[in-house]
């Protein structure tokens, strides 16, 4: 079908039916576009005739202007004489030559002082007005005035000043041509009235060419309006009307442009385009049909795969003896053999499977079907089944295509297919199968490790639950024993201290000095014994997690300076005092007693190394709330290794039984526990042979653990009271 | 009209110290400045003086000149000599100009006879010759008639007070003369009056005799004067004189030789122009510019 664009008539078609497009189609751009291009001509006519009247006007009035000064200056200096001379015989020659033209309706010449020295006017002018001398002072005065225009009736009043040269007569009668230069004065005043009428037709006549020629101009315009209107949108609705054939689906279309600019490009471009797509069209049919039979192939081949997976992936139960499971796996096989027989079309299959792992490598028949397992020849070597790819034999008559099994490189086993003529499609099909298989093989293999390592696990389990019991059941009898030592020991201490001080006291008696060193001895161990005893109730409690927290309002320095003045008694052999600065009163929220104890426990073990120089206590809020106190002296200091050590129980840099400072190595220990309980904790920097520092860190309020309320919770322990368990507190009587 | 050194004083006067102040000794001389022909004069007076002269060059705005009482001064121009006359001192110098009493100088224009000659000589047709003098003209006007009258012409003039006037009166005098003569006259031979006088010869015909070699440069056909040079030196002779105590009253200026440095001037184009008969005039001695 072909498409004209020149009227939209019809043409037979050299491919297919013609279309017919009638005058009727709708016209809107062509209009648009006639419309568009009259307007743009009417304006450009308008404005060209504006333009040209403005420019016509103008060079009238500058012409106007021209001839003015032309007249004026003609008529100055033909008076100049006359003027000078104040003669009017001299004045009629020029006036009656000026007044002669055809636009001049007045000439005249008059004296500086105003008065007339001769003078004409046409009939139209009555009488003129006498000279305004106001106006023309300039005039009168200066002989570069320029003229003055005023407005008369009808007419323009233009004067100039008659200028002659004045000099010394002598100087003039000896001097050459242009020697002497003479000065110029005003002798008079030159007077022509020009007639405003000419103009005026001038610019009559302009306005009515202009007119005449917009009006031509715009005739024009709409000719060609129409003629590039009907040039412009006959092909573009041609091509309009091709595309919406093309949409509705008639490809045949054709556009029929016969221009060869811009549009038959197009049209050309666009039937180009037309054609491409009906070729497009038809291939993408006939890739579609075959599209089609490859996708149900395909879909076919999937669905079988995915038969024969599913077959593979058959639930194998623990809960059967092995020869069952064995069978269990057969029937597996069995299945999955009869999925791949009804893909690959073969009469026969079978899988050959390495049972024997223990032994060397070695294929055994594991499953049939369609033929005796006999039938399906010797097995194929080790060799050939790590090649990898699936290689084909001709067997008693008909093909035997042996597809490996292999699971991450090793043979497993094969697949067997036999057939008169085995297809490459079946070998494919079976390739992937083979795939599946080697995985489902390696599951069920790893399914069998998996439960007998689950059967060595539950034994442990039962072993290890056994042990725990009986570390629990250790644990309770530790916990009751240290009760009871708690209280077994510490009540005859308590004894022993108290006689002691009785007995020290001379409450039964005398004492002599060698007794009461002795006395003195006795009390010193003792009240080390106690100590003892406390740190490892302390210790116990913390191991067990059942060291409970009472929190209150603590002030740190209160604590600080309570811990120094008792240090203090310790220390008093010691050459220094031990001092206290906190800058601040430090508030915070947590367990009084354990605070004072870490504190304790700190300053005390500084006192124990320091002999010489000082120990100071410094209590510090930190940035982010809490605060830090800081225990530094200058005792004998700990070497880098050793300051992990430390914290350890029963840990003394010295463990040596020739030591010199003693203890029980759970001081530093406990106070790192308790300021961890505390939500803070401890830690060291040394110099050896410069001293120490401990800065115990605690948070503005500590954690409370668990479940544990401000008050006491549980009470699985008696509890020591801190101030009874200081390290250095006199036995209690 | 006879030779008179009267008729027209063109360049140089002497001013003769009154005889009560005696002799002078020293000279200055007084000039406008920029005109050639001034420097001219100016020049020939100072080669031909015994005494180193002071110049003195006037300015358009030059306040009055003042002399000692032993200075002869001597003014080249008009204007010079109008300066110095309305100077305070006036018994330093009593300056000479057109012909008025007591002035002594060499003459400055040529006997009217030579010019007369040199118009018909021109053009041998002319009977009536018109002339606009001013007063101090008025002399040698009458001087100039009656060596017309000898001549067998007919010297028509009219006096006129300034240059307006002058113009109207040539106006209404050109019609009734064959030539014009301009004198040297300097109130009433305007700039004004000598371009009418132009434009009557160009539009009627009409010949003009000027006073200057000047003038003919600018369009007149023929004029009759002294070179510059010879009236510095004339002037200079009469300076000797009375440096060397001779009176002013005993000095004639007749007996001064200028006549032979007369020089008759004709504007060729003008000339031809006019159809005059340039062949005669330069028989007469005539130098063709």
């Amino acid at each position: 079908m072909n498409l004209r664009s020149d009227g939209f008539t019809a043409l037979p078609s050299a491919t297919g039916p013609s279309l017919l497009l009638d005058s009727h189609t709708p016209h809107g751009f062509r209009r648009r576009v006639f419309l568009s291009i009259l307007l743009l001509s009417v304006l450009t006519s308008t404005i060209t005739g504006m333009v040209f009247y403005s420019l016509q006007g103008k060079f009238i009035a500058a012409d106007r202007a021209r001839r003015a000064n032309t007249l004026l200056t003609s008529l100055a200096t033909q008076a100049e004489l006359g003027a000078y001379a104040g003669d009017s015989a001299l004045l009629e020659l020029p006036i009656r030559r000026t007044a002669r033209e055809e636009d001049v309706v007045l000439a005249g010449v008059y004296d500086v002082a105003g008065h007339e020295l001769d003078g004409l006017q046409k009939p139209s002018v009555a009488s003129p007005p006498p000279p305004d001398l106001a106006r023309l002072e300039r005039l009168r005065r200066d002989p570069d005035a320029e003229p003055i225009r005023l407005e008369g009736p009808g007419y323009e009043d233009l004067w100039a000043p008659i200028v002659t040269a004045v000099r010394s007569s002598a100087v003039a009668a000896h001097s050459e041509p242009g020697e002497s230069r003479p000065h110029r004065e005003v002798v008079g005043l030159a007077r022509i009235g020009l007639s405003l009428r000419p103009a005026r037709e001038q610019l009559a006549e302009v306005i009515g060419t202009v007119a005449g020629l917009s009006l031509l101009l715009i005739a024009l315009g709409a000719f060609a309006a129409a003629l590039i209107a009907r040039r412009l949108s006959g092909p573009i609705l041609a091509l309009a009307r091709g595309a919406d054939e093309i949409r509705s689906g008639n490809l045949d279309v054709r556009i029929d442009v016969a221009t060869k600019d811009e549009l038959g490009a197009l049209a050309d471009s666009f039937n180009r385009m037309a054609a491409k797509l009906r070729e497009t069209v038809d291939k993408l049919a006939s890739l579609n049909k075959n599209l089609e039979g490859e996708v149900t192939r395909r879909t076919d081949e999937i669905r079988r795969s995915a038969e024969f997976t599913e077959a593979l992936n058959a639930p194998i139960t623990d809960d059967k003896p092995g020869a069952a499971r064995h069978g269990e796996l057969k029937n597996l096989l069995d299945g999955a053999l009869a999925i791949l027989i009804g893909a690959t079309d073969v009469h026969a299959a079978a899988i050959l499977l390495d049972w024997q792992e223990a032994l060397d490598f070695e294929l055994q028949v594991a499953a049939t079907r369609g033929a005796a397992a006999a039938s399906f020849g010797g097995m194929p070597t080790r060799t050939q089944m790590t090649q990898g790819s699936a290689f084909v034999e001709a067997i008693e008559g008909r093909q035997r295509a042996i597809i490996p099994i292999l699971f991450r490189g090793e043979p497993e086993g094969a697949f067997v297919l036999l057939h008169p003529h085995v297809s490459q499609s079946a070998i494919d099909f079976a390739s992937r199968a083979a795939g599946q298989l080697a995985i489902a093989i390696a599951n069920a293999k790893t399914f069998d490790a998996l439960r007998h390592l689950t059967h060595e696990l539950t034994g442990r389990n039962q072993e290890l639950t056994k042990q725990r019991d009986q570390l629990s059941e250790m644990n309770r009898l530790k916990s009751e024993f240290l009760a009871n030592v708690s209280h077994e020991l510490r009540t005859p201490l308590n004894a022993i201290s108290g006689y002691t001080e009785l007995i020290a006291e001379e409450v039964y008696g005398v004492v002599t000095a060698e007794q009461r060193e002795a006395l003195s001895g006795v009390e010193e161990s003792a009240h080390n014994l106690l100590a003892l005893i406390n740190q490892i109730l302390d210790l116990s409690k913390v191991e067990s997690g059942k060291t409970e927290v009472y929190l209150t309002e603590v002030a740190i320095h209160d604590v600080a300076q309570s811990v120094a003045s008792e240090a203090q008694a310790f220390a008093k052999d010691r050459p220094y005092r031990v001092t206290v600065e906190c800058a601040t009163r430090i508030v915070i929220m947590t367990d009084r007693v354990k605070v004072q104890q870490i504190v304790s426990n700190l300053v005390s073990n500084a006192v124990k190394f320091t002999d010489k120089g000082s120990v100071r206590v410094t209590c510090l809020p930190a940035a982010g709330g809490g605060c830090t106190v800081e225990v530094r002296d200058t005792g004998i200091g700990i070497q880098r290794e050793h300051l992990d050590l430390i914290f350890e129980e029963f840990r003394q840099v010295d463990g040596s039984s020739t030591r010199v400072y003693q203890g029980t190595g759970l001081g530093l220990s406990i106070a790192r526990s308790f300021a961890r309980i505390l939500g803070g904790d401890v830690a060291v920097t040394s110099v050896v042979g410069q001293g120490s520092v401990f800065t115990l860190r605690l948070p503005a309020e500590a954690p409370r653990a668990g479940e544990l309320p401000r008050k006491r919770a549980t009470q699985t322990l008696p509890p020591v009271p801190s101030a009874a368990r200081a390290p250095h507190e006199p036995p209690r009587k | 009209m006879g030779v008179t050194k009267h008729l027209v004083s063109l360049l140089a006067a002497l001013a003769l110290p009154a005889a009560a102040h005696g002799t002078p000794t020293e000279v200055v001389l007084v000039k406008r400045r920029g005109v050639m022909a001034y420097e001219e004069v100016a020049e020939a007076f100072r080669e031909g003086c015994r005494v180193q002269a002071r110049m003195v060059n006037l300015e358009p705005t030059s306040p009055p000149a003042r002399f000692g009482r032993s200075e002869l001064v001597i003014t080249v121009g008009q204007e010079a000599f109008d300066a110095v006359r309305a100077a305070p001192d006036h018994e330093i110098a009593t300056l000479a100009f057109h012909g008025r009493d007591g002035v002594l100088g060499p003459p400055a224009a040529a006997a009217p006879e030579l010019t007369l000659h040199a118009l018909i000589t021109a053009r041998p047709s002319i009977k009536i010759i018109g002339v606009v003098y001013g007063p101090r003209t008025a002399a040698a006007f009458a001087t100039a008639k009656e060596a017309a009258r000898r001549m067998g012409l007919q010297l028509r003039g009219t006096q006129a007070a300034d240059g307006p006037t002058a113009v109207r009166a040539l106006r209404a005098l050109v019609d009734s003369v064959q030539a014009l003569w301009l004198p040297f006259d300097v109130d009433v031979v305007t700039p004004q009056l000598f371009q009418y006088a132009l434009r009557l010869q160009i539009e009627r015909g009409i010949p003009i005799a000027a006073a200057t070699r000047q003038q003919v440069h600018s369009g007149a056909l023929v004029a009759v004067d002294f070179s510059s040079r010879a009236t510095g030196r004339a002037a200079a002779d009469i300076a000797n004189a009375l440096l060397d105590g001779r009176s002013a009253q005993a000095l004639s200026t007749d007996g001064l030789d200028l006549l032979s440095g007369a020089r008759i001037t004709v504007n060729g184009d003008i000339a031809r122009r006019l159809g005059a008969d340039l062949p005669a005039l330069l028989r007469m001695g005539a130098r063709v510019e």
